[in-house]
């Protein structure tokens, strides 16, 4: 094969790839939508009934959260769901968080509180709740997440219903949308993010539960050892383990679930960062079990991660050439006239706006039709965002290979947004 | 729409300067310019349709309507395909296994197992189940060394734990203690 033939490939493969996923995506969600979804026919305030209400753990592990661990707290108190109780866990905070728990565990008989004297990390601290919590079902909420009034009864669901269900995410909706990369966010959770998940039930199996929010049997995460205390994204990680011992991950669409987000280019290129190195750290950690045939139905989920950071490279590899051959003049195998071609450029740009129309209107049962209005903003991602999320790929997988393993996780305080004044 | 929603999302254009705001508006404008430019074919086609002697060039002399019609083909094959294949793995996997829990049901873990897995002393574990706040130390490779549990004097309730020896002991509520006064035992591994 010569390099002008390989230098070919390389640009098909740039452009189909993402072509390709895209319809991958919206197929699968398309179909979870009319199966799953819109056959139930109920509201997110009308969840199905419980044949019987087990005792649920909320576990929130906090690190610096003061200016919204009341609302988050708040929040799960009131949750339309009977039975529960919350273990708030103050992973050694620097501001007033430990202080705002104690006060309001005085006032909430359900409400325990567990100090961490040194910075232990998420993972640690989820570890610890479930050893306080006193029930089966753990649902796990972020310290600056607030969940929607009905969501744990809908998580329950799940478990009351599948005696082999490990963990159901929720569906994370970004709170905070006053900057351009609030609002691209806010788009990009419900077209992307969304998708995909619909999409990998359809496959039978998930990359990850979102971290922000989700709901675990105790048991099976006995079987799996809790979550690991040195992976930089213990959700990707949980959910893996979980499912490579054969249990089902599922997903919860009707489980809102309000976060807040980075509106910094310096908080987003961390936190994308972090994604893509969390990604490679669990594939090396399980590889040897993916291997085998029983885990046979994680290989699609396996080959989209490895075929993703190939393209991650690829995508850099093709705009470099090209933005090279802009001022100098290379070899004729190197040599593009332009970065996407003809009618592949026609296909490529109806595709990507039909992926978030179709997304926003699968997505408007859940969140009211302002989101709509945030299709303008969503040209950033095709345009600038995909090439940050490249880049940050890039970025990630020396970082993921060269990292000691056992080394451990700790918390960093991440950008949450812009906020108005009153509100902190 | 869940009533949560309205109370929670933070859309406050305020936060940010009116010249933020028109800049933010302008550039996207702008990218939407610059993806238009993927349409670039599309509007030759439109323009040849409606007789544009430069579009006729493109369309016609150089081949583009030839190369429409084959991306056209390949592409409704390979989407048809991608459907297929999808909802036939759906619709073969709820035959198989939908309403069907061919797997039994596992028992809820039991505390002296949870107490075992983690290398903690029962005693340490019901504490932690019972104690409104406590401060647990961890060592380096993750281990509970230390459980210390505040009792809250506003509780005024009795707190097992367990005591140096590892005997279990209770709590009595102190008529000394200031109401924000906190006692805290220590449970040592």
């Amino acid at each position: 094969m010569t390099l002008s033939n390989i230098v070919h490939l390389l640009f098909d493969f740039a452009f189909y790839y993402p072509f390709f996923m895209a319809y991958l995506w919206m197929t699968g969600a398309v179909y979870y939508f009319f199966y799953r979804e819109k056959v139930e026919k109920r509201a997110v305030n009308d969840p199905p009934p419980l044949s019987e209400t087990p005792g649920v753990t909320f576990i929130v592990p906090c690190h610096d959260e003061g200016p919204n661990v009341r609302e988050t707290i708040g929040a799960l108190l009131d949750q339309a769901y009977p039975n529960f109780e919350v273990v708030a866990v103050n992973d050694a905070s620097n501001d007033e968080t430990g202080q705002l728990l104690d006060e309001m565990a005085m006032l909430e008989d359900r409400l325990r509180v567990i100090h961490f004297e040194t910075n232990q990390g998420k993972a640690m601290g989820l570890r610890a709740a479930a050893i306080a919590a006193k029930n089966e079902i753990l649902v796990c909420i972020d310290g600056d997440a607030i969940l929607d009034t009905h969501a744990a009864h809908w998580l329950v669901w799940h478990f009351v219903n599948g005696p082999r269900v490990g963990a159901v995410t929720g569906n994370p909706r970004v709170r905070n949308r006053s900057t351009l990369l609030g609002k691209i966010q806010a788009g990009e959770f419900s077209s992307i993010i969304g998708l995909i998940k619909r999409a990998q039930r359809i496959y039978g199996r998930v990359f990850t539960v979102s971290g922000v929010v989700a709901a675990f049997r105790r048991s099976a995460l006995q079987k799996v050892g809790y979550w690991n205390l040195d992976m930089v994204t213990e959700d990707i990680d949980i959910s893996w383990s979980l499912q490579l011992h054969q249990w089902d991950v599922r997903y919860e669409p009707n489980a809102l679930c309000f976060i807040l987000m980075p509106e910094t280019f310096k908080g987003l290129w961390s936190q994308r960062l972090r994604w893509a190195q969390g990604g490679v750290e669990v594939l090396i950690r399980h590889f040897r079990q993916l291997l085998t045939w029983r885990n046979r139905r994680m290989w699609i989920v396996c080959v989209e991660l490895v075929v993703s950071t190939f393209w991650a490279y690829t995508i850099v590899f093709v705009y470099s050439v090209w933005l090279i051959g802009q001022f100098f003049t290379l070899p004729p195998p190197l040599a593009v006239s332009a970065v996407l071609p003809g009618w592949a450029g026609v296909l490529l740009g109806s595709t990507c706006l039909l992926q978030f129309l179709i997304s926003l209107i699968i997505d408007s049962r859940y969140e009211s039709k302002t989101l709509a209005r945030y299709y303008y903003w969503m040209i950033w991602y095709p345009m600038v965002y995909w090439s940050i999320q490249a880049a940050a790929s890039c970025v990630a997988l020396p970082k993921a290979l060269r990292k000691r393993r056992g080394k451990r996780a700790v918390w960093v305080s991440p950008d949450r947004g812009f906020r108005p004044e009153a509100e902190d | 729409m869940a009533a949560k929603e309205k109370q929670v999302l933070i859309d406050s254009p305020e936060l940010l300067s009116r010249r933020h705001r028109i800049t933010d508006a302008l550039i996207t404008g702008l990218m939407w310019v610059l993806y238009s430019y993927l349409w670039a074919p599309l509007i030759s086609l439109v323009a040849w349709l409606l007789g544009f002697e430069f579009a006729y060039n493109v369309m016609v002399r150089a081949g583009g309507l030839e190369r429409l019609k084959e991306v056209i083909w390949f592409y409704s094959i390979v989407v048809a395909s991608i459907f297929v294949v999808v909802a036939g793995w759906s619709m073969l996997n709820r035959r198989r296994f939908a309403r069907r829990d061919r797997r039994r049901a596992v028992e809820p873990v039991s505390d002296p197992e949870i107490a075992a897995y983690f290398g903690i002393q029962d005693e340490q574990l019901t504490a932690l189940r019972l104690s409104r706040v406590s401060r647990v130390k961890v060592s380096d490779e993750g281990q509970i060394e230390s459980v210390k549990i505040q009792v809250l004097s506003a509780e005024q309730i009795s707190t097992p734990s367990v005591g140096p020896q590892g005997a279990v002991t209770e709590n009595e509520p102190d008529d000394n203690d200031d109401e924000n006064d906190l006692r805290i035992q220590v449970i040592s591994t």
